[in-house]
This record gives structure tokens, sequence and C-alpha cells, in this order.
């Protein structure tokens, strides 16, 4: 029954955790914008910091749980961000950090399994009698160690507290020593050795067990002083579990380690083994993985049996043989009382040594018997042992972290693909979280970044036994460690840091010479002073803790022949004149022993004959003799001793049972005074290095700082320059088929005022003249000013037309100010199709020397006031299919297209179906140059025109049968120079047919008419225009664009531009944007100034990225000489999202300096050429498409959402039942707007005149009409705005509505604002956009009108971009000369985002959010971690007692 | 009202220090304390920083009042026509807060029998050496030592110097058991002090006599109160306890 319900909520729990795992991914994986990261990061940072407050063991997994995550999210950042590198340099240099940090993810997710619950294991009672203790062989082995240090081992050994029948002490003598033999014959202890030393410690171990036969062994490393209590306090663990096979206890050292030695200087600092054998081996027991250490360990003689003894493949043997232990099922177990106390190795040198040696044992079992595979092991066990093995592996990762810096200081590489600021914003909670993490794991036994010390201490000697073993695990010898030696005097141990001293001395050069590199050679401006200072900052930290390594190399004198062991212990001194007194000891060793003296007490001409140390329920007493007194503390000798006394000495001073014991956990030092002391200590070591001359440094690095800042100030900012207005060029007909027309450069698309430049300078303006036409008088006036110190005679204006000279104007001073030409061309010189117009400047300003870019050398043209007369005489040319779509469109015209469309007068939908197909294909074609489609019905117009026809309507003047569909041209009745299209049917689907038909044809055989009967409508994808760039593959530039307008002639050469279109909705989310893999080519000769010269790229006149020119290396130009050769690059650069619209012009800027400017010298290269090569490619790939709706601003340029489908397949086009010529006309250029945008007709959209919800629930709806459409509750009742009472107003809950809205992360909405612009003005004209009320995520935008014959005007406005721009929102209203836009109702998406997808961009625009789901994800899976946990502790420590 | 006797069934081995000590240590803690001295030498005066010259006439009645020093009132019973017993009663009047400590001469058995009737604890105070060890078992004829109810054995004098002093201390432990009131080790300062007629506070106040007397002090008041004996050099066993 319970296990049933169990289930159940099992079952009812799976989409909880599900939900947690999905918020988890999210957490990681979405990314954020600097800022937002920042907000996140500075989030989680608090959070953690409060959890970090709470001390319980749930808040510890809390934290691991938020560590994990944001690390995670930085792993995932660095791995799917920052992994770009632009030279191969870069590249090795890049992923070798970036493995590096891959290991420390790895290391910490590793230990946070293992460390984030210690199992505190208590100690147990012995049971049954004495008599029936198991039997325990204790061996000491021993090699080349002294006897002084053998000796004691051996006492403390005999005299632990254990029924003295039923254990043994072996001395196990791999010296075949006589002096260890005799010593052994007096103390009464076993002495064992052997003939040869195999397998060193393990085959010492292995030859003694078969000449013993305790239960229990029991090893203690011959420096490993036992407390009495040890075998008591243990051997209680192996009665209670009868597979526990290994109980390990710390190894506590009494002497300091060489770190703790010298560096002297910090308080209290722990060993370097005490957040090993604390959290770690505790954390290792709750898992049942807590491995042997050689030394201080009970080991079970049957499970031994049963791996053949101990393991004597490795080096480190103790590792090994519990592994093997635990691979046969038996467990092993961790006391973490200090019950017995050694020496720590002496010198820094022996400590390197030491450490080697683990390193390679540890890489050795990692090889020949890794524990991820292989029988009998748990997964955590697996995972316990491949940390340890794992955490060896050190070396590489930390050299990688220490000298990263220095590949951009020296090197100038950027590893890591991103802002320094991103960089910044990413990495500093993880490093801060992580660090506050790994402090509450490891508690006061390891203070943080003194971890990088030791790791950084020993890294550059562990580089080569840990590689060499991973390569081959079975090759070099055991080596013994020394210790306990004596040291003489104080020296620095140059060749232990030896590779420490030279990283220092590269990161100090790297930071002069990064900045010197960036201060003196680089652009003000484009000084990347935050990828500086992140270096610097990073370096400064490698140098901080490199400093502190080396300073452990100073090896302080040791002049002690015995280490002295602080106990505080009430001691009685006997005077030599009988008196006696108390007094408390401070520090012991086996020579004598320093105590305080009680206050007031004078020795003055006394001696003091003997102390009492109480020991146990006894005291020992010895004789002593004075050393000297000095502050109160007295230093006395001990008289040299018998072997009686000095065993009792052993057992007084090391056999206590509470010898070790801390009094207290020690206090977790923050990490601001951890950083504190290594500074204090790096501050010792620079003194002793500098000696006086310190103190001159802070005043060069404050003279650097304030470069930087200065530096910093100088960065530049893009200014915008707005577009000028564009009026369209003008035309006027003047009868029998002849036109005048004026055309500006600004109708040329010349942009801006001409600026010429230099001794010569030229610019060509293309334009075109149409086939059925030809000039017969024309004209080109010029308005222009020039610089008025230009020499008359020598300068020149020349105009040319088609590469001839139409006339040569001197530039005479007086004419300086402004001058306007009118100069007469020869018509002959037009040609039908495409012509050019050139001004070329010749400019001097002195006679003989001058410099050609001397700054009087100047033209400027009028763009606006400079204009083209043309007068032109139409010519008849019978109706010829072949030539469409001229002569109603023709693509040389400069004109607008003009063109009436002849319709019934009130049309059905089909008609109008059909007029919208060929006004959207001729709006494709005429696209830029703007159309107007005016409809007429029962006249012919003058002139071109298109006219429908069907079975029922008449035209005067065609006389025509209807046959079915069918498109003609013939003769226009109405005008000899006119022809009119027919597009014939006799039903709506036949007309349809028909314009279908003549949209989608191309090169007709000729003829005056062709039946549409077999034609067949294609059909498009979704986001299939043909004019919008896939996102599915790249696009090459020369798809989009003419070879010649990416190539470029002349200095300057002009700008070079690319055109192109693109889904207004795209989402490169996560990424930034689309991307353009451009090459470009540009001569590289001595005359180019290289490093000035630059390649600017913008998008949309936004400045995006400036792009090198640089040459040849120099040492390839060393070699081969100065070359004039051409010079190709590659380059990325980002199309960021927010400049991308539906319409894009990408505009690349060679501006090339010259090299050598002064004056007579310079020669003026002619004829420079460059390009953008046509292979570039637009990569859009990777983009979704999803747009928060409603927005007016992508139907405005691009017709979305209606243009999704490029036919209009899901449209509904509302319009009244008798919708007069300005709607149609509305209609019409609507659809030819469509056609523009996607190159496609709009075969497929659907015309009605009524609301019908069923057929609408999957459509899109255009609403074209009167205000009066408005009133249909039906269709309208979601709108932001309210038709009620034929007043059009904001309604009331709209306005209620904003506080909610408030929330949302668009920009506010102004409905207030909006309701008193609708209510000032007395009629309406607009747009209005929001969601269909008959499908979600499905638009309706309606163009309404209170006079719809102000409609079309509307739309036509729209071609100047700057009315364009100001549509935007939900509610579009014409105001003044533009439009004024509100954003008022509710909002939606329109997307093919995966559900998963689209909350993740939802959430990226929300980073507390992201904190709030990091922390509470942290928190629920912190419940069943914390659960889990102690079920395991308790299985741990009380499935013994079951067994019991 | 609490009576302690202090007594030593070979002469010479301290009592009258032990007693005095005693004495000021418990009126050192704020409990009023008499002293009553039945040895005929008269010397428990010196421990409290008198001379020789200055005497206390036997108690005869209420006709002077006693002197108090250091909060000890010093009562001579030695000679005094008052039993014991009337000497308690009399100067107790009905305040049960009382301490009366009795120096009772090696040689007389009788008074030591006569006390411990009515005596709340019996201080016996050896010297670590044979005879001191061997005197003891005379201490009550027919009976062990043993079995005697309220009282203990301190040993004084001891210098942990020599072997012998060790090993008395030892044997001594792990015989009586409970009834084993620890050791006041011998300080010559003490000598010193009765020399120069000062108090041992003043004259060596880091005497280690002053410490083991403090803790003698801790053991009997824990025995009046019927707790367990605590001793003071079980720190060891109780913080393996601990562990």
């Amino acid at each position: 029954m319970g296990n049933s319900f169990g289930f159940l909520r099992k079952v009812m729990m799976l989409p909880v955790w599900m939900l947690v795992a999905f918020l988890a991914v999210m957490v990681i994986s979405v990314p954020l914008d600097f800022r937002d990261q920042w907000i996140f990061g500075l989030g989680v940072m608090l959070a953690a910091f409060i959890v970090s407050r709470t001390k319980s063991r749930r808040g510890t997994l809390v934290l691991a749980g938020i560590a994990l995550l944001v690390s995670t999210r930085y792993i995932w950042w660095r791995t799917t961000h920052t992994l770009e590198f632009g030279t191969p340099v870069e590249f090795v240099l890049g992923t070798g950090l970036y493995l590096a940090e891959l290991y420390a993810w790895l290391i910490m997710l590793l230990g946070l399994i293992q460390t984030s619950w210690p199992l505190h294991r208590p100690v147990v009672e012995m049971k049954g009698e004495p008599s029936e203790w198991p039997t325990v062989d204790v061996y000491i082995p021993t090699y080349n160690e002294s006897l002084d240090i053998v000796r004691n081992t051996v006492f403390a050994a005999m005299d632990m507290d254990y029924p003295a029948d039923r254990y043994r002490v072996f001395i196990l003598d791999d010296g075949r020593r006589e002096e260890f033999r005799e010593f052994a014959r007096e103390a009464n202890c076993g002495y064992l050795t052997r003939t040869d030393n195999k397998h060193a410690k393990a085959g010492n171990l292995n030859a003694a067990m078969k000449k013993t036969d305790g239960d229990l062994i029991v090893v203690f490393d011959c420096d490993h002083v036992p407390t009495r209590a040890f075998l008591q306090l243990t051997i209680g663990w192996f009665q209670r579990d009868p597979k526990l096979a290994l109980l390990q206890t710390p190894h506590h050292f009494y002497s300091p380690d060489p770190v703790q030695r010298n560096l002297g200087s910090v308080e209290d600092l722990p060993g370097e083994g005490d957040l090993f054998y604390g959290p770690v081996q505790s954390g290792n027991d709750l898992w049942n993985a807590t491995f042997f250490c050689g030394s201080c360990a009970i080991i079970r003689r049957e499970a031994l049996m049963q791996t053949n003894g101990f393991a004597g493949e490795t080096v480190t043997e103790d590792a090994h043989t519990a592994l093997k232990l635990q691979r046969m099922g038996w467990n092993t177990a961790y006391i973490s009382a200090r019950l017995s106390a050694g020496l720590a190795t002496e010198r820094l040198i022996l400590h390197i040594g030491q450490r080697i040696r683990w390193a390679r044992g540890m890489t050795q079992i990692f090889r020949i018997d890794n524990p991820l595979f292989g029988k009998g092991l748990k997964l955590p066990q697996r995972l316990c042992y491949l940390n340890a093995m794992l955490h060896f592996q050190f070396p590489l990762p930390r050299i990688v972290f220490l000298t990263a810096p220095l590949a951009y200081l020296i090197a100038g590489q950027n590893i890591i693909h991103a802002s320094a600021a991103l960089i910044f914003a990413y990495a500093v909670p993880h490093l801060y979280i992580s660090t506050l993490s790994s402090e509450r794991t490891q508690g006061g036994d390891r203070r943080p970044f003194w971890g990088e010390i030791y790791e950084t201490l020993l890294a550059f000697h562990l580089v080569k036994p840990t590689v060499l073993t991973l390569l081959q695990p079975r090759k070099g010898k055991f080596n013994v460690t020394d210790k306990g030696d004596l040291l003489d005097k104080t020296y620095f141990d140059l060749d232990a840091v030896k590779p420490h001293m030279v990283t220092i001395g590269l990161m100090i050069f790297g930071i002069v010479f990064g900045t010197g590199r960036l201060l003196i050679f680089s652009e003000p401006g484009s000084m990347p002073i935050g990828t500086l200072l992140l270096n610097i900052g990073w370096a400064t930290f490698s140098l901080i803790i490199l400093l502190a390594a080396v300073s452990v190399a100073r090896e302080t004198r040791q002049v002690r022949e015995h280490i002295r062991i602080d106990q505080t212990l009430q001691a009685t001194l006997y005077r030599d004149d009988g008196y006696v007194f108390d007094c408390s000891t401070i520090n012991f060793s086996m020579g004598g022993v320093a105590v305080r003296l009680p206050e007031g007490m004078d020795l003055t001409g006394h001696t003091i004959n003997s102390i009492s140390i109480p020991m146990g329920d006894d005291t020992l007493t010895v004789p002593v003799e004075a050393i000297r007194t000095d502050g109160g503390i007295l230093r006395l000798r001990f008289e040299p001793l018998d072997q009686l006394y000095s065993r009792q000495l052993v057992r007084a001073v090391m056999g206590r049972a509470d010898a070790w014991q801390p009094s207290a956990p020690r206090e977790p030092v923050s990490g601001m005074r951890s950083i504190k002391d290594i500074v204090g200590v790096d501050a010792v070591t620079f003194k002793r290095i500098l000696g006086p001359s310190l103190g001159r440094v802070p005043v060069t690095l404050t003279a650097i700082a304030a470069l930087c800042v200065l530096a910093g100030a100088l960065t530049p900012s893009f200014a915008q320059e707005a577009p000028p207005l564009r009026s369209g060029p003008v035309s006027q007909d003047l009868g029998a088929g002849m036109r005048q027309s004026r055309m500006t450069l600004e109708d040329l698309s010349i942009r801006s005022p001409i600026r010429l430049q230099g001794t010569r300078a030229e610019i060509g303006i293309p334009f075109g003249m149409r086939a059925d036409e030809v000039a017969t008088k024309a004209s080109v006036t010029v308005n222009m000013a020039y610089s008025p110190a230009l020499l008359g005679d020598l300068s020149q204006l020349v105009v040319m037309l088609n590469g001839e000279v139409i006339q040569t104007v001197k530039l005479l001073p007086d004419g300086a100010d402004g001058t306007t030409l009118e100069l007469e061309i020869e018509p002959a010189l037009f040609l039908p199709g495409a012509n050019q117009l050139n001004f070329r400047f010749l400019g001097h300003y002195a006679a003989d020397c001058e410099d050609p870019f001397h700054s009087s050398l100047w033209m400027n043209i009028s763009n606006e006031r400079t204009f083209l007369d043309v007068t032109v005489q139409q010519l008849k040319f019978p109706p010829d299919l072949r030539k469409l779509p001229a002569p109603f469109f023709d693509e040389h015209d400069s004109m607008p297209l003009n063109l009436p469309f002849v319709m019934a007068a009130r049309p059905s939908d089909g008609e109008l179906e059909a007029a919208g197909t060929i006004a959207s294909w001729l709006g494709s074609l005429a696209s830029y140059r703007g159309f107007r489609f005016t409809p007429q019905s029962g006249v012919l117009p003058e002139g071109n025109a298109v006219v429908f026809l069907d079975a029922q309507d008449r035209v005067p003047g065609i006389e025509r049968q209807v046959t079915g569909p069918e498109v003609a041209i013939v003769p226009n009745p109405a005008d000899e120079f006119g022809q009119l299209l027919l597009i014939m049917g006799r039903t709506d689907a036949e007309l349809k047919q028909a314009a279908a038909g003549l949209a989608f044809a191309s090169g007709f055989v000729g003829g005056q008419d062709i039946s549409m009967k077999d034609f067949r409508v294609p059909a498009f994808e979704r986001y299939g225009a043909p004019r919008w760039l896939p996102t599915d593959r790249k696009v090459p530039l020369s798809e989009i664009s003419e070879p010649y307008s990416l190539e470029a002639r002349g200095l300057p050469p002009g700008p070079l531009s690319a055109q192109f279109r693109v889904s207004p909705d795209l989402l490169f989310w996560p990424g930034t944007g689309g991307k353009v893999d451009m090459a470009y080519r540009y001569p590289a000769a001595p005359w180019l100034d290289r490093a000035a010269s630059r390649l600017d790229v913008s998008l949309n006149s936004n400045f995006l990225e400036t792009l090198p020119l640089g040459g040849e290396s120099v040492l390839n130009r060393l070699v081969k000489g100065a070359q004039t050769v051409s010079e190709e690059r590659k380059a990325k650069v980002t199309l960021p999202r927010y400049n991308l619209f539906g319409q894009n012009e990408l505009v690349f800027d060679y501006n090339l300096i010259l090299a050598d400017k002064s004056e007579c010298t310079g020669m003026i290269p002619t004829n420079v050429a460059v390009s953008v090569l046509a292979d570039s490619q637009i990569d859009l790939t990777g983009a979704h498409h999803a747009m928060q709706m409603p927005d007016l601003a992508p139907f405005a340029g691009a017709g979305y959402p209606f243009t999704i489908r490029p036919d209009l397949a899901e449209t509904a086009i509302l319009m009244p039942r008798d919708a007069d010529a300005a709607t149609i006309e509305t209609y019409l250029v609507l659809m030819g707007r469509f056609g523009d945008s996607t190159g496609a007709p709009t075969v497929r959209a659907r015309v009605t005149r009524e609301v019908n919800p069923n057929r609408m629930h999957d459509e899109d709806i255009l609403v074209i009409g009167p205000v009066s459409l408005g009133n249909d509750q039906d269709l309208f009742h979601g709108a932001p705005v309210s038709f009620a009472g034929g007043q059009i107003h904001v309604p009331a809950s709209s306005l209620m509505d904003r506080v909610g809205s408030m929330a949302s992360t668009r920009k506010r909405n102004r409905a207030a604002e909006a309701n008193d612009t609708l209510m000032a003005a007395d009629e309406f004209t607009g747009m209005i956009g929001f969601e269909s009320p008959f499908a979600s995520r499905r638009s309706v935008v309606a163009v309404l009108g209170s006079d719809t014959s102000r409609l079309p005007g509307m739309i036509y406005a729209l071609e100047d971009i700057d009315v364009i721009a100001d549509v935007q929102g939900d509610l579009s209203i014409v105001h003044g000369d533009g439009m004024a836009s509100y954003m008022i109702g509710s909002s939606y998406w329109i997307s093919d985002l995966p559900w998963w997808l689209a909350f993740a961009f939802w959430m990226s625009g929300r980073p507390l959010f992201m904190v709030f789901s990091g922390v509470i994800v942290a928190l629920i899976v912190a419940g069943p971690v914390y659960a889990l946990l102690k079920r395991q502790e308790r299985r741990r420590l009380q499935d013994m007692d079951s067994e019991s | 009202m609490t009576v302690i006797s202090v007594h030593s069934p070979k002469g010479g081995s301290g009592t009258t220090l032990i007693a005095a000590r005693l004495a000021m240590s418990f009126a050192g803690r704020g409990r009023p304390v008499t002293l009553i001295d039945y040895t005929r030498q008269d010397t428990l005066k010196l421990h409290f920083g008198m001379v020789p010259s200055q005497t206390i006439q036997p108690w005869q009645g209420a006709e002077a009042d006693a002197p108090v020093i250091g909060g000890v009132r010093l009562v001579k019973g030695y000679g005094s026509r008052m039993a014991a017993e009337q000497l308690v009663q009399d100067f107790s009047g009905g305040d049960t807060s009382q301490l009366f400590i009795f120096d009772i001469s090696s040689s007389n058995l009788e008074l030591r029998h006569e006390i411990s009737r009515f005596a709340d604890f019996n201080l016996c105070v050896l010297e670590p050496s044979p005879a001191d060890l061997t005197s003891l078992t005379l201490l009550d004829e027919g009976q062990s030592i043993r079995e005697l109810q309220n009282f203990g054995v301190v040993l004084n004098r001891v210098d942990e110097q020599y072997k012998l002093s060790r090993h008395c201390r030892r044997f001594l432990a792990e015989l009586l058991g409970e009834q084993y009131f620890g050791i006041v080790r011998r300080d010559e300062a003490v000598n010193e002090a009765l020399a120069q007629f000062e108090v041992l506070e003043k004259f060596a106040p880091q005497s280690v006599v002053l410490r083991d007397v403090t803790a003698l002090t801790n053991m009997i008041e824990a025995h009046l109160k019927g707790e367990p004996g605590v001793s003071t050099e079980g720190a060891d066993t109780a913080t393996r306890r601990a562990v």
C-alpha cells in the first residue's frame, strides 16, 4: 500500500521535476546581453551571499546548487559564444584556456559531490571481553629513516592502550640495519626484514604479512607517532562492520609544512593536508570511498588476502590497495579524530618530490585501473576516486590559468571571443559564487586562494610526471620522502621556483609591454581598454599567487633538533631551594619544554631541578636544565634520558588521546582577509628582492592608470545623420507624344551633395531612358561652389554624358561662392536604357609644386539644385508581348510608374483580386521608383493602361470576345502612343488565372495575345518571398547585387553597397544578429598608409565595424622588399538585429589614406580599384521568426504579417461592398507595396465584403475602407480604439489597462495621449493593428479613413522613409505631415519558435526572473538531495548498528 | 553546621598545616569557620602569621573572645575543660552554615574517636613514607579503614622527584579508591613562610600547596554535598569519552 502510494507520489512529482530541470536548463543556457547579465549576476551573487549566511547543511546544498548553476552557465556561455578564433595561434591558446576551464568545472562538480556532506563518524566502544578483541599487528615500515625518528614511533606504538597479549609491534626494516635490530631487541618489539626491496613499501608490507597473523594490520609510517588511544578508538568499527576492510585516520603533522614554516608571517595558517583530512576524506566516507593513505590506518587481513596484499603496481600503493579492496565489495571508513601525529616534509624540494610521486601514482591508477570502469564500484565511489585522480591533473590547467593573460599582453591574441565587459559580467558571478561555495565546504581547513598557491607551487614540477605517466603509466620508480632533516641556514631554493621566477618575469614584461603597445601604437578610440584592464587584472592576480609561491622557496633556518609541539598543560617546577610551583607549558619537544612562569615568579639566583608533567592519571617528573628566561617564558632542556624516561616522555607528550585534538574547528577566513595575507607575503618577498629601491613602482602604476582613464575618455561616439527628404522627379506632358521631365541628382539616388577633392576627382551618376522614347532636347543645370584658392586657368569641371564631354567649365575665383550653369546637351548623346552623367574635377592651387591633397582642392555640386531637363518624343511600336513588361513598365524609366487600371464600376471580388495580382507584379518591378495605380471605369485613359475584361464588362472602344483566361496587348484607341494591357476572363476565376499567368510568366514568344488556360499558379512556402533572403543557407552577394556595385575605382573609390530584404520578424536569438562573411580586396602598395586606411562597414546608415587594410607582414616585406600586390582579407561582421529592417542597405566604404602627403613628392596613384568579393556571404542561418504584435512598422515596411505567405494565401482583404475608387486605389497600391516587398504577386489574396468568422479563423485580415467598417463589433471588439458613436476614441478600459501593462517589457503605452490626438482631430485617417478575434496569433490591420480619398495619399507617403519610420505600435494616425503612432492595446506574439525557445527568449528579457528561477531550482533540488544525503549518512552509520 | 576532623595516625605528617590551610580555604569561600586546635604544640597560630610570643588561651567559656584571623576563628581546645561536642554547640549558636575543623594530635586517638562520632568528615593526613603507611593500619583497631564512613586520606608532602613519593601516591590511589583525596605536594616555601611569620598566600602565592589544598577543598565540599568524588586529574579520561 505504502509502496503504491509512494509510486503514485513519484508519478505526480514527475512534472515538477521536469519543470525544475527545464528551468535549470534555461538558467544555464539563456544568453543575456551585457546589462542583463550584470543584473542577473548581481542578483545571484546577492542570493548566494544571503544563503551563505545560514549555517545549516541545507544552506550548504542550496549554495552548492546555485554555484553549480552559475558556473555551468559560465561554461555554457564559454562553449557557445566565445570559441571563435581569428588566427591559428588564437585557436591553440584559446582552446587551451577553454579546456583548462572545462577541467576546473569538472573538478568543481566532482568536488561538490564529494564534499557537500562530510560524514562525521563517531568513535565506538569496543565490545566484549578484552581477551576476545581482535589481534592486531602494528607495522612500522622503514627504509632509510634515522633511528631517532623510528624510536619514538615504536615507543608510542608499544604504549597503546590495548591488551598486551593481543597486539604486537613490528619494525619492518627494508634498510636491514643492525642498530635497528639491536633497538628492537632492547625495546622488546618485533623486527622483520627481507632480502630484497621489491615493490618498495608495498613489498615490505606484503613480506611482513606472510610472517605475522594478526586479524588486523595497523600501518604507521615510521614518523607517525600514535596516541595511546589509537587502537581503542578505532577497532570498535571493525567489530561492528564485518565488511569493513579499512579504517583511515588523519595524518596530522605536528611540525609545520614548508608553506607554514616559510610563510611564518601568516598567522595560524591551516596545513596543506587539513583540507584532505577534513572535508575530503569525510566526504569520501559518506560514499564509502575513503581511501588508504599509507599510514595511520587499520586494515583487515582477511580482506587484504583477497587482493593478494598491498598493491605494488603503482607508486601510490595505498590508494590503489583501497580501490582494489572496494572493487571486491569491502567497505572503507574514515574517522577524523587525530589519533597520531607525524612530521611534515621539511623542505620545499622534498615536498615537491613527494607530490611528484603522488601525482604519478594517481595518474598510474587512472590509466591502469581507472575507477570509472571495471567491476564492483557504485557510481559515487567511482566519482570520488575519479576526483582524487583527476585532482592531480591540475598542473597544465593551472599553468594555463596563470599565463593566459600573456596571450593578449604579449602576443596581442584575443583568446576569449567576447568583450572584456561581457567576460566580466559572466565570470565575476561564476568566480564569486564558486569561491563562496568552496569556502563553505572547505571551512577553515583551506583558506581562499591558498589552493591556488599550493597548486602553483607544484604545477611546473608536476607537468612532466603527470603527462608522461598519462602516456606511459608503467614507467618510473618509487622514491622515499625524506623527513626530519635539519637546515642549518636560511637560503633561497632557486631551483625549486625557477619556472615561477621566469613566469613572473614574463608577467611583468607582459603588463608593461601590453600597456605600452596599446598606448603608443594604437589609434585613440579603437583602444580596447577594457580588454587591457581585464588582462592586467588577471595578470596581477597571477603575479600575486606566483610571488606567494616563490616566497615559499625561502627556506627558513631551523635550529631545533626536535620539533616543537604546542601543548598547554599544567606542569610543576621544582626549584633548587625546594620551592615548588605550578606553571603552564607552551610547547614541548623531545629535547625540552617551554613554560610560562606564573606572574611574579622570579628565578634570579635559582635553578630549576625538575619538571612534572601530567600524564593520564599519572605524572612524569624529569630532571631539567634551564636554558633561558625571557618575558616570563622559561625554556628548559631535558637532561639526557634513559630509554625508560624517553619512552615515558613520548607517552606524556605525544601519547595522550587528546594530544592533537584541536580545541575548536578552525575559523573560516574571508576571501578579503586571505588575499590580504597573500599580498602581505608578496610584499615581504618583494621587499627582499628589490631591497631599498622599492617605492617608485606605485608612481609608475599611477601614471599608467591615469593614461588608461584618459584614453578611455577618448572613445568616439557615432552620430547618425538623418537622410534627406525626397520629392521625386517631375514630368510634364506636352502633348503629341512629347514630354518634358526634370530629374534632380537626388532623384537619381544621389542622397547628399557631391564633394570632389584633390587634383583629380570624378563621380558618375547613372540614369535611364525609356526604350520607347527619344530625347529631343536636353540640358543639365549644375549648381556648384568651389574653393576660391583654385587657379582659374588650370582648374576645371568637366561635365560628360556617356563618356562624351558636354562642356569644360573653368573654375574662376569669382564664381567660387556659388554658380549655376545651364549646359545644353546634344540629344543624340542619350541612349535608350542606361546612361551616365559624369562630373570630373581637375583642381590646382599652385602652378608647379603642389600637394595633391591640399585642403583648398575641393568643389561641391548640389544634389538638389543640379538637375537634368529632358524633352522626349514618344515612339510608336506595335503591340508585342515579347517586350513585356514594357511599355507598361520600362526599367530604364527614371519616372515613377503611373498606370491606370480600367475596371468595372463596381468590380467583383475576383476582378479586384486579379487587379491586386497585376498591381503587385508591377509594384515589384517598379520598386523604389514608386508607382501609382488609379482605378477607372467606363472610359479609357490616355497613355498606357491595364484593362480588366470579363464576359459582362464592356469597355467602349474595345471590341473583343472573351473566350477564356487571356492576356493581350492592343493599341489604345484613346491615345495613339498608348497601349492597353488586357486581362481577360469569363469568370472571376479565369480573370485571376489570366492575371496570375501574366505576373509569373517570363519571356513571351511575341504576338499580341496569349491564353493562360494551361498556366499553373505556383505555391509559396511561408517566408518564401523571393526577395527575402533565405535563412536556411548563406547567400552570396553575387545573388543580390550586380558585380559592378561591389567594385569601385579611383581615390576615393566611393562606397560600395548591396541592398537586400529580409523578413522583418527575424529573431537571431540567442545570437545577436546575422553575419556577413566577407572577403575584400585592395591594392597593398607603398603609397597606401596601411595603418590609417580602413574599410568601414555600415548597415542602413548605422556604422557597424571598421576593418583593417593591413599589408604584408614585416617579415615578408623584409624578405621580398616593398611590392605592390593585391591584398585579400576576410572578416566577419555581425548585422545586429536592431539594425535589420525589411529593406536594408549594406555599405562598404573604403577609406584609403596616402602614405606620403608631403608637397611635390606625392605620387597620386590613378585608377585604384577596390572590391568586396562577390562570394562574400550574408549569413542569416539559424534565425527564427518571431515578432511581438501588433506592430504597424513591419506592415508599413513589408506588408507583414500578410506577406509571410508572399502570395497572400492566408489573407482576407475586407472592403466595403460599394468600394469607391479611392479605396480600390489604396488596395492596389498596398498590393503593389506587398509585391515590391516580396517579389511575388499576391495571387492568392482573398477579397471579401463580409465578416465571416468561419472562413477568417485561419486568415490574417486586412481591412481597407471608410471608418464605418469599424462598426462591425464581431471584428473590431478587440481593436485598440472604439468606433462607437461615430467618434473614434480609445475605450476607457484600455486607459485602465495601462497600469497592468506597465510591467510588460514593451515601451510605455500612450493611450491617453492617443485619445487626446483622436479627440482633437475632426477626421481620421490611419492604420490600426490588433489580434484577430477569430484566431489567436492572427492579425487584423485596418486601413481606415473617415474620408477615403485621403487613404491613397497616406500609403503613397510611406515611400518616404521618414514617414515610414513614424509608423509603429498598434495605432498610427495621419498627423500633420507625418504619422503619429501609439501603442495602446495588449500584445501577442507571432512566432515559429518552439515553445522552449520562446520561453527562453521571454526569459532573456527578465534577468531577475532568471535569478529567481535559479534560486528556486537550487532550493527545490536541495530538498531531495538533503534527504538523499541524510539517508546515505544514516545508512553508513546505522547499517552497522543493525548488524551488531 | 559541619564538622571536619583532621588527624594523622603518625606524628609529624603535617596535620596542622592541612587543617590550617583547609580552614583558610573554606573561609575564603565565604563560610564562617572555626578552627579548634587540639594539639599541645600550639603551632597552628604560625600558619596565620602570628608570632610565637602571641598565645591563644585554652577555651574556658565565654570569658574572652576567640581571635578571628582571615575569617577563621581560632580556638584552643587543648587544655579546655569543655568537651569537643560542647564546644561545637557553644560556638554554633544554631547557625548551620558554621564549619568546625578540628586539628587532632596524632597520639590522641580517643579524641579522634570521640569527634568522629559526630564529625561529618574525617580527614587522615599521611606522608609518603613507609612509616606513615604502616601506621595507617593501626588507625582503627579491628576495623579496616576501607569500611570507615566519611573518611578520606590525603597524602601530604609529596615530592614527585622521588620514586617513593610517586609510588606511594599510585599505591594509595589504587588502594583507597573513593577514599583517596589526592595529594598536597611538599614545598619548602611553606617552611620558609612559617619561619618568616608570614601567611603562605603572601609569601609564596605560587606555591603548589595552595593549589593542591584548593583541589582538596573541592573534593571535601563535593563529598559533604554527597556528590561522587571529582578527580581533578581525570581530564584525560573525560576527554576520551568526549571524542
